[in-house]
């Protein structure tokens, strides 16, 4: 996996270095016309192998970015989320969607219509929202011996966020795309919930924290129109 | 990984210990100074085992009780006794999922006899995983 990334990483690295070379900027103004317009649907392939690492966790994501304008993208990612945590002492459940839109900028130009690989930065406006609740919690106390059994019932949690992404999507195969990005989030609005905050959050990642750095890996096929 | 868990059971004891602590002082011109109790017995009522022994204390951490409203404990000074009751407020919150369930309480009311301690005020009633000092006693001047 790791080369792959390398390979990638070096793929995309050459191609900038021989866009500066070659006077990208200056090329910018004169290449309005390569440009056709498409859209590129995306499944997110990190999260299953997470499993393997997080097996009370499961996330699965699409997204799909269209091509509106040149090297301009909107984009759209849409997932679910489903918690479910087994312990002596309690269980604890959440299962949400979210959703995350924004644009990304192709900062790698294009010089001819044959060239879709992109290295872009981005914006994002993030949602998610997640019903969460534990049971079977037994609450103990040593000193007293004294125990009971209760439950929290389950409880809506909404968050907003904001984002910075930046990525590659490099075009193995005619309109197949593999792809990395490396986010940053921040919470703008959240559910105030004192009694239990979400083990994860819906499209976000950690619940308790107001930050988050994620790591997406994904594979993409473009639709041209 | 036994480095990782031992860590983990650390991080959790400290986040999950919620004593109700409880600080002796003693009333000299209008201002209260910590003092310390030469050989103490505390007991939870209704209980055997000492929770202090015999011991010279400054601050008393008290376990509450978590499935009652309300918990008493007996102090043993070396001339007499008092008794301590304490009504509370008890909510549940997950610290995280690595470390469960943790009760916490809101201190509401105290009953205490006064043989050895003057007066009691409660300075901070909620009682988290806040390493703090929760009630102050006063002790007469000569309470030994």
């Amino acid at each position: 996996m790791k080369n792959i990334y390398f390979l990638q990483f070096t793929l995309i690295l050459i191609k900038v270095l021989i866009a500066m070379g070659e006077g990208f900027a200056e090329d910018q103004g004169n290449n309005d016309t390569i440009f056709r317009p498409s859209a590129r649907i995306g499944f997110e392939m990190s999260y299953p192998a997470r499993i393997l690492f997080e097996p009370e966790t499961e996330q699965f994501e699409t997204s799909i970015d269209i091509e509106f304008s040149k090297n301009w993208f909107g984009v759209l990612e849409a997932g679910i989320l489903g918690v479910d945590v087994e312990r002596d002492d309690f269980n604890y459940y959440s299962d949400g969607y979210f959703f995350r839109t924004g644009l990304d900028f192709n900062i790698l130009g294009r010089e001819t219509l044959k060239e879709n690989d992109v290295v872009y930065f981005g914006l994002r406006y993030g949602y998610g929202k997640q019903k969460h609740g534990a049971d079977n919690i037994i609450v103990y106390d040593e000193y007293w011996d004294t125990s009971y059994t209760t439950s929290v019932d389950g409880s809506d949690f909404e968050s907003h966020w904001g984002e910075i992404v930046g990525g590659v999507k490099t075009e193995l195969f005619a309109n197949l795309f593999i792809g990395w990005s490396l986010r940053l989030r921040l919470i703008l609005h959240e559910t105030e919930e004192t009694l239990m905050k979400p083990y994860r959050i819906a499209g976000f990642g950690s619940g308790g924290e107001n930050t988050a750095i994620d790591f997406n890996y994904s594979i993409f096929y473009r639709i041209p129109f | 990984m036994l480095l990782f868990t031992g860590c983990q059971e650390e991080l959790c004891e400290e986040l999950t210990e919620n004593p109700l602590r409880v600080g002796f002082y003693i009333e000299e011109n209008g201002e209260n100074i910590p003092v310390e109790i030469d050989s103490m017995s505390v007991v939870g009522i209704g209980k055997e085992e000492l929770l202090y022994d015999d011991t010279n204390v400054g601050m008393l951490e008290l376990p509450l009780d978590v499935s009652r409203d309300s918990c008493g404990f007996k102090f043993y000074f070396p001339q007499k006794t008092d008794t301590l009751k304490v009504y509370y407020e008890r909510n549940l919150s997950l610290v995280s999922i690595e470390c469960g369930f943790v009760t916490f309480f809101e201190i509401l009311d105290l009953e205490m006899t006064n043989n050895v301690i003057k007066s009691y005020s409660i300075e901070e009633p909620n009682i988290t995983n806040v390493n703090e000092e929760h009630i102050f006693l006063t002790v007469y001047p000569d309470f030994d």
